[in-house]
């Protein structure tokens, strides 16, 4: 906790020096080993986010910016959607999606 | 960490008898916030929709539920100061105190809100029925309760967050949520910033093993180390109160 006294905070009490103190090393901790896990093995990354379910994409897609992550029709169907000719939204390819049942 | 039985059975006693009027006041926000719930769990029965339990949107939402719910908890507290000039001086251990708080935020307010939303299915089966027809086929008060448990786990180490936060002595439950968002929001972009400098272009490096075996057992270590730390800083907090 010497770091912390030299930024300034000195007098501030115990439990607020540990969160920043613990909260700045979890952030460090997490983008050095994002980015070193990804720059060094990035073909099995992308094939791991290729089996990405809905939720998943979703909450990738939710804290970050830049996310290349589309939702595909056979994800929709594999995660229990019911999807209708007249309301989905149509991806790049000519596929139609049966109603339930036919 | 002095611990009395006796003592603590008399501060449950003295935190009915005070808070009983906020208590009311939780029951009747949680009875609206609950609403959203309970339309969530029909819609996703009535049109065969997974429900969107455990995702980072309806974290969010659980999170500012209990955020508001813990704050109008402590409303006699943060409102007067002779009130909470009060709460630092009673004859009670630090450990008694945060044993106190541990119950009212982690089993109390969840106990709460799942029986606020049974009452309103409640309401729903026999008292709309004949309005808006009945409960969709596959409906159980066992699913709600499953549904309940699911987000309730799913939320547990960012609840302890807001009740470390909450411990503070003015308003600071809602603060809290707001620290989680700002957290998460400048990990991202320090992390795809720092990913562009190296790659020379925008790259998607966030969280690269997400969705692997591997990373669900370090994210379970993870909220359970988180959860622990808060649970260590609400104690000290409390400690540090009554210095």
């Amino acid at each position: 906790m010497k770091i912390l006294n030299y930024i300034g905070i000195k007098k501030v009490k115990k439990s607020v020096r540990l969160l920043i103190g613990v909260w700045l090393i979890v952030l460090v901790a997490l983008i050095s080993f994002d980015n070193i896990v990804y720059f060094s093995n990035r073909e099995e990354v992308e094939k791991n986010r290729e089996k990405l379910s809905i939720d998943q994409i979703r909450n990738l897609n939710m804290i970050s910016t830049k996310s290349n992550l589309t939702i595909s029709e056979q994800k929709y169907i594999d995660a229990g959607y019911i999807l209708d000719d007249q309301d989905t939204i149509k991806s790049n390819s000519n596929d139609t999606i049966n109603k339930k049942g036919e | 960490m002095e611990f009395n039985i006796n003592r603590f059975i008399a501060l449950l006693k003295r935190e009915l008898m005070v808070g009983s009027r906020n208590y009311l006041n939780v029951i009747f926000i949680l009875l609206i916030l609950g609403i959203k719930e309970v339309s969530s769990i029909l819609f996703s029965l009535e049109y065969n929709f997974p429900l969107d339990n455990g995702d980072g949107f309806s974290i969010l939402i659980g999170i500012l539920t209990i955020a508001v719910s813990i704050q109008v908890l402590r409303a006699s507290e943060t409102k007067m100061k002779s009130n909470f000039g009060n709460s630092i001086l009673i004859p009670a251990s630090s450990t008694e105190k945060y044993l106190l708080e541990f119950i009212k935020v982690f089993i109390v307010i969840p106990v709460l809100y799942t029986s606020s939303i049974i009452f309103l299915f409640l309401i729903r089966q026999y008292l709309l029925t004949n309005l808006v027809g009945e409960l969709p086929k596959g409906f159980s008060y066992l699913l709600v309760i499953k549904y309940q448990l699911k987000d309730y786990i799913s939320i547990l180490p960012l609840y302890s967050i807001v009740l470390y936060f909450s411990l503070f002595k003015k308003q600071m439950a809602i603060l809290s949520v707001v620290f989680i968002v700002f957290s998460v929001l400048i990990f991202s972009t320090l992390d795809q910033l720092i990913g562009g400098v190296i790659a020379g272009k925008t790259v998607f490096n966030i969280l690269p093993y997400y969705g692997t075996q591997g990373f669900n057992t370090f994210l379970i270590i993870f909220e359970v180390g988180l959860f622990l730390f808060f649970q260590y800083l609400s104690y000290l907090r409390i400690k540090e109160r009554e210095v």
